[in-house]
């Protein structure tokens, strides 16, 4: 079955325009407006349109936040609560990255991040934050909880718990900068993957099977609260990016990003009945969806190809297959790989995963290439780190030319 | 005469009101509790763990089957107890200090359990110290770590080094496993086995015991 085709492009509801505060003192222009950024974004608008813009795209993906946290420049639970340490941290990040001037397709921007629990806590999951990762939710369904518990949730308000916190992050960004740059959508985990974070995993995975009607209940609160939420951080954004990770650009409008992480961990017939019409919802909603994943998830290939309007798939190279991604949906969606944290398929660095990709992907269609620094901490900010990088992707690319 | 096809299949089904009712039946028959195991119960599990590596089965299914295991299994343990049998070995397990995930170790966890092993979950974050003073404590003779976080990964390092250091090591068999560890890393650590999933870390498991056994 061939992925169903939306429009184009969804429209922004124009009452979203309409009540849009111009920048404070009319001076300052959104980057976007700028010819080199502007030229940024025709490619990646070119590019989810599956045309051949003469090489693929590809990106060091420096998610400003989680740069500031890996290299060390503020403590991560300061990092994620404090809007002022968020913003300069940012700010910092790319000022030094356009000074840096990788040559990459990355699009500067802001993001509101508060982890994956952004969604978790609106239900009233109790977050924990660490020093050393991001944060973990305590699901509020426990392990010896009755299914039924779950008639017992409210529909979160749009600002309940961390969400609360990405709205007032995403007003003070645009308050500060007076709206020079875009913002980017908070960590979005998909239906599931929040569903599963609400619910204690293991009791929530036997409920798939034990109690269908109570699983599918809390499926709904949870798409419901996204549907609000973005709905709600696209209308205080004056330009909103509906992509939470990698940090792409996703023109508003053409879908939204979310984290699919269960589809490496449930059997595709459990992914029909429980998650399929919900992405679904999402993707009519928005424009299509983006999908993430860590993990292989081979054994999903029909049921992504039944997702509306499945506008691109993101996922560890060396998880899942790139050739098997790139046979099947090459030309029909946009295809962004990485080097995934699990090694299952080894490859010996980034010089090897290039050329992998870059040789199995036989035109520049919808291709977009993310590549990671292998150093960790502090290194991988490093800008010798990131030099070495930007010339193994040169090598890389030239050496494609070369046939 | 109890069928005891219908007890690997429940267990095969994840059905635990069914495994259950099936090993009471056995017992009031006076069917041997260690043949129930031998005959339907582990083999199931066996099978369950293939279906698992060839992608039949998925995270849910496991964890069904793992607990109609743990079902039937329960009102084994008093005979099992009683006659004296031993469990297949003792697993002390966790996920090392500064990682919280756990979905992969409660997967192992419940395929061990499932698999005759006795089962101390230390959950989540634990510390090198509480994996010593746990061994100690149980006279554990295998340890499972587990690591999502490449961060966290030197902390199954850490661990292995204090059991070395509180004179453990050659008493424990350690087999470390999570999304960024490796074979090569897992040998560079000084760790006896690598588990690329659950199935895996369970035969491992097994081997060891036997080998801890002499059997």
């Amino acid at each position: 079955m061939e992925p169903r085709k939306l429009p184009e492009r969804v429209a922004r509801p124009s009452s979203i325009d309409s009540e849009r505060q111009p920048p404070t003192g009319g001076a300052v222009v959104s980057i976007t407006a700028e010819p080199k950024w502007s030229e940024h974004i025709r490619r990646w608008d070119a590019f989810w349109s599956l045309e051949d813009i003469g090489r693929p795209l590809w990106m060091i993906p420096t998610s400003p936040v989680l740069t500031a946290a890996t290299t060390g420049l503020v403590p991560i639970p300061q990092l994620l609560q404090d809007k002022e340490a968020q913003l300069n941290a940012q700010l910092g990040i790319l000022a030094w990255r356009e000074t840096a001037d990788l040559g990459d397709d990355f699009v500067p921007h802001l993001q509101p991040q508060g982890g994956v629990t952004v969604f978790a806590s609106a239900f009233g999951c109790k977050v924990d934050f660490f020093k050393h990762t991001l944060p973990w939710a305590h699901p509020v369904i426990g392990e010896n909880d009755a299914p039924e518990t779950v008639y017992e949730l409210a529909p979160p308000a749009v600002d309940a718990g961390q969400l609360g916190d990405m709205l007032a992050f995403t007003d003070y960004y645009v308050a500060q900068t007076a709206g020079r740059y875009p913002v980017a959508l908070t960590d979005l985990q998909g239906p599931l993957d929040t569903a599963y974070l609400v619910w204690e995993s293991k009791a929530f995975m036997e409920a798939m099977y034990t109690n269908p009607k109570e699983v599918h209940h809390l499926m709904r609160l949870v798409t419901d609260l996204i549907i609000r939420y973005v709905k709600e951080q696209r209308a205080r954004s004056p330009e909103f990016i509906p992509c939470h990770y990698p940090p792409l650009w996703i023109p508003d409008g053409r879908g939204i990003s979310i984290s699919d992480d269960c589809l490496a961990v449930i059997g595709p017939k459990l992914y029909r009945e429980f998650c399929l019409p919900y992405v679904n919802e999402l993707s009519e909603e928005f424009g299509g969806v983006m999908v993430h994943s860590c993990g292989n998830f081979v054994h999903q290939f029909d049921n992504l190809a039944r997702i509306h309007a499945l506008r691109g798939i993101n996922f560890g190279a060396s998880e899942t297959p790139f050739e098997a991604v790139w046979h099947r949906f090459a030309g029909k969606t946009a295809i962004i790989p990485h080097l995934g944290l699990n090694k299952d398929i080894p490859f010996e660095g980034n010089r090897e995963y290039l050329r992998h990709v870059l040789r199995t992907a036989t035109d520049n269609r919808g291709l977009c290439v993310v590549v990671t620094p292998e150093e960790l901490g502090p290194q991988a900010a490093n800008p010798a780190t990131l030099a070495r990088l930007v010339e193994q992707v040169k090598e890389a690319f030239a050496d494609r030319a070369r046939g | 005469m109890v069928d005891l096809q219908k007890l690997h299949e429940a267990i095969l089904n994840g059905d635990a009101k069914t495994a259950a009712a099936v090993a009471q039946a056995a017992l009031a028959q006076n069917m041997p509790a260690i043949e129930l195991i031998q005959k339907a119960m582990i083999p199931a599990m066996d099978e369950v763990g293939r279906r698992f590596a060839c992608q039949d089965y998925f995270v849910p299914e496991l964890l069904l089957s793992a607990r109609a295991m743990k079902a039937a299994l329960e009102p084994l343990r008093p005979l099992l107890a009683a006659s004296g049998a031993q469990p297949a070995g003792k697993v002390v397990i966790g996920t090392v200090k500064g990682d919280l995930h756990d979905i992969g170790k409660n997967l192992v966890a419940a395929l061990l359990e499932g698999g005759g092993f006795e089962v101390i979950d230390l959950g989540v974050d634990v510390a090198p110290e509480k994996f010593v003073e746990t061994v100690q404590k149980t006279n554990a003779n295998i340890v499972c770590l587990s690591a999502l976080l490449t961060v966290t990964m030197l902390s199954m390092k850490t661990t292995i080094e204090g059991l070395r250091a509180a004179g453990l090591r050659e008493r424990v068999k350690v087999l470390v496993g999570g999304a960024p560890v490796t074979r090569q890393f897992a040998e560079e650590i000084g760790a006896d086995g690598y588990g690329e999933n659950a199935s895996v870390a369970v035969a491992l498991a097994r081997t060891c015991a036997k080998l801890a056994t002499g059997g």
